[in-house]
C-alpha cells in the first residue's frame, strides 16, 4: 500500500517532532577533510522522504550511508538543510535522534553490550524505566522478535540472522518513528534474508534503506539513486531500478538527469 | 584463542561466585589489589592468582578456559619477562607478573559471574559522590561498558590479522600485526563512537518510548 505523510513545509511548532513530517534535504552539501584537501561526499542534493518505504541505491563510495547518517545527526552538514518530523537536524540532534533509528550493516558494530538481553536494556537506558522493567521489557522485545531463547547468549555465539534480530530489537526498543538501514542484508544467507524482508513489512515505522539488494529495493515503495554525490533517479521502486541497472550495465551520465537534484521519495 | 576467551563475557549460571552480591566481589577487589600492590613477594600473587582460578573453576570457568586466558597472555609474559631478566631480577619479575595474571584472572571471573549491567549499576552507585563535582557517573559506567566490550574485540581482530598472516604464508611476529592492529583499532573506535551516537547514548536528554509521548 502506498502512502504519503504530510509535507515537511507544513511548519511545525518550534522545538517539537511531527511525525508525519517526513524527511527533507535542502541544498545538501556533505565533505570529508582528507589530507589532500575536502573531498565532497554529497553535493547540492534535494530530496524528500515521505513514502513509508525507501531504497537508497548506489555504487560503493556513492553518498548512500552517508545521506542516512545526516538523518541521524551523524554526519554534519557544509551547507544546506536536513530537516526530520520537521525539525533541523544540525540543531535539535537528540530530539531527533530520539525519533530515528539507524540499523548498521553489521549487527557486531552496533551491539555494544556482552549478551543480547543487556544489548536491548542499554537501549531502554534512556528511557528512564527502572532496571527491573528494563529487564523485562528487553526479555518481552527479545521474544516478540524470536530470539528470545538467545537472550542470556553471548553476542558472538549468536549466528549472522540473529545477531542482526537482536540489534533490530535494540533499535527499536525506544520505539523509533523513522528505521534507517544500512545495508541491513549484507551480511545475511538468503534464509535470514527472507525473514529480514517480511519482518520490514511489519513494521510500522516509515523505513529510510540503503543498500544494493535490490529484490530488497523492489519491496520499497519509492527508490533513490546517488552517484557521485548526487541524486541521479527518485521515484517508484520498479521504474527507478530498471534505469539504475541500465546504468550499471553501460555507464552512468556525467550529469545528474534531474538538472535540480530535487526529488520526492 | 579469542579475546572473548581472555577476560571473558558474562555465562548465564547458578553457582556460588554468581549468586554473592556485587559488593563482596567489589571488597575483594580492594582487598587483593592493596594486597597485591603493597606486597612486593611474589608469593602473594601466586597465592592470589591460584586463589583466582579456584574461585574461577567454582564460577564455572573451566581449566581449558584458564589455559586460554594465561596462553593469551603469552606475549605480555615474553616481554616483561626478558625484561626483567635483563635489568631487573626474576624474583621482581615474577611478582610483576605474577600481580597482572592475578588482576586479569580476578576481571575474568568477575566478568563470567556478574551481567554487565548490574557491574555498570555498581559504578554508578560507587561514583554517585562525584556527582557534586560535576561528574556524570553515569557517563563513567558507559566508558567503562565500552572498555570491557572493547577488548575482546580488539583482541579477536589481532587474531584474524594473524590468521590473515599465516594464510598467506607469512610468519605472525608483532612488528607484523601492529600497524593493521591499530589500523582496525582506530576504525573500531570510530564505529562505535557512530554507534554509541546512533542509539542516542551519547545524548544527555532522556528520552521516554515514543508511545509515551506520542505528538
Amino acid at each position: 500500500m502506498k502512502f504519503f505523510l504530510r509535507g515537511a513545509s507544513d511548519s511545525p511548532v518550534s522545538g517539537s517532532f511531527v511525525k508525519d513530517a517526513g524527511v527533507s534535504l535542502r541544498a545538501v552539501n556533505l565533505s570529508y577533510p582528507t589530507p589532500d584537501g575536502q573531498v565532497d561526499i554529497l553535493r547540492d542534493v534535494t530530496v524528500d522522504f515521505f513514502a513509508r518505504s525507501t531504497a537508497i541505491l548506489g555504487l560503493n563510495g556513492s553518498g548512500k550511508s552517508s545521506l542516512l547518517k545526516l538523518v541521524n545527526g551523524i554526519n554534519t552538514i557544509r551547507s544546506g538543510s536536513v530537516q526530520v518530523g520537521g525539525l533541523e537536524v544540525q540543531e535539535h540532534t537528540a530530539r531527533v535522534r530520539s525519533h530515528v533509528g539507524l540499523l548498521f550493516s553489521n549487527p557486531l558494530t552496533q551491539l555494544i553490550m556482552p549478551t543480547a538481553v543487556e544489548d536491548v536494556e542499554l537501549s531502554l537506558q534512556r528511557t528512564g524505566l527502572s532496571r527491573e522493567r528494563r529487564r523485562a521489557t528487553a526479555l518481552e522485545l527479545l521474544s516478540t522478535r524470536g530470539v528470545g531463547h538467545r537472550a542470556e547468549h553471548s553476542i558472538y555465539d549468536l549466528s549472522g540472522g540473529e545477531q542482526q534480530l537482536v540489534a533490530l530489537t535494540s533499535v527499536l526498543a525506544v520505539e523509533p518513528e523513522i528505521l534507517l538501514l544500512d545495508e541491513p542484508t549484507t551480511l545475511l544467507d538468503l534464509r535470514n534474508k527472507l525473514r529480514l524482508y517480511a519482518l520490514l513489512e511489519t513494521l510500522p515505522q516509515q523505513l529510510i534503506i540503503s543498500t544494493h539488494d535490490l529484490d530488497l529495493a523492489a519491496r520499497c515503495e519509492r527508490a533513490v539513486v546517488i552517484h557521485n554525490g548526487r541524486v541521479y533517479a527518485e521515484g517508484a521502486s520498479r521504474s527507478v531500478i530498471a534505469q539504475y541497472e541500465n546504468w550499471c550495465a553501460r555507464e552512468f551520465p556525467t550529469q545528474s538527469p534531474l538538472a535540480s537534484d530535487q526529488g520526492v521519495a | 584463542m579469542t579475546g572473548v576467551d581472555l577476560f571473558g563475557t558474562y555465562s548465564h549460571r547458578d553457582t556460588l561466585i554468581h549468586r554473592a552480591p556485587l559488593w563482596y566481589k567489589g571488597i575483594a577487589l580492594i582487598l587483593i589489589s592493596f594486597a597485591l600492590v603493597a606486597s612486593k613477594s611474589w608469593v602473594i600473587g601466586g597465592v592470589a592468582l591460584s586463589a583466582m582460578i579456584l574461585v574461577g573453576l567454582i564460577g564455572g570457568i573451566t581449566p581449558k578456559q584458564w589455559l586460554q586466558t594465561l596462553f593469551g597472555l603469552k606475549w605480555l609474559v615474553i616481554i616483561l619477562a626478558a625484561y626483567y631478566v635483563l635489568f631487573g631480577s626474576i624474583a621482581q619479575g615474577a611478582d610483576v607478573l605474577l600481580t597482572l595474571m592475578s588482576m586479569v584472572a580476578f576481571s575474568k571471573v568477575l566478568l563470567t559471574t556478574t551481567p554487565l549491567p548490574r557491574i555498570i549499576d555498581g559504578f554508578v552507585r560507587l561514583c554517585a559522590p562525584l556527582k557534586i563535582f560535576g561528574v556524570k557517573p553515569e557517563r563513567i559506567a558507559m566508558a567503562i561498558a565500552v572498555m570491557v566490550r572493547s577488548i575482546p574485540v580488539i583482541m579477536n581482530e589481532h587474531t584474524m590479522i594473524s590468521h590473515a598472516l599465516i594464510s598467506r604464508g607469512v610468519k605472525v611476529a608483532p612488528h607484523r600485526t601492529f600497524t593493521p592492529l591499530i589500523i582496525s583499532t582506530v576504525a573500531y573506535a570510530h564505529e562505535t563512537g557512530e554507534a554509541l551516537a546512533a542509539r542516542g547514548l551519547m545524548d544527555t536528554e532522556v528520552s521516554p518510548p515514543a508511545s509515551e509521548h506520542k505528538n
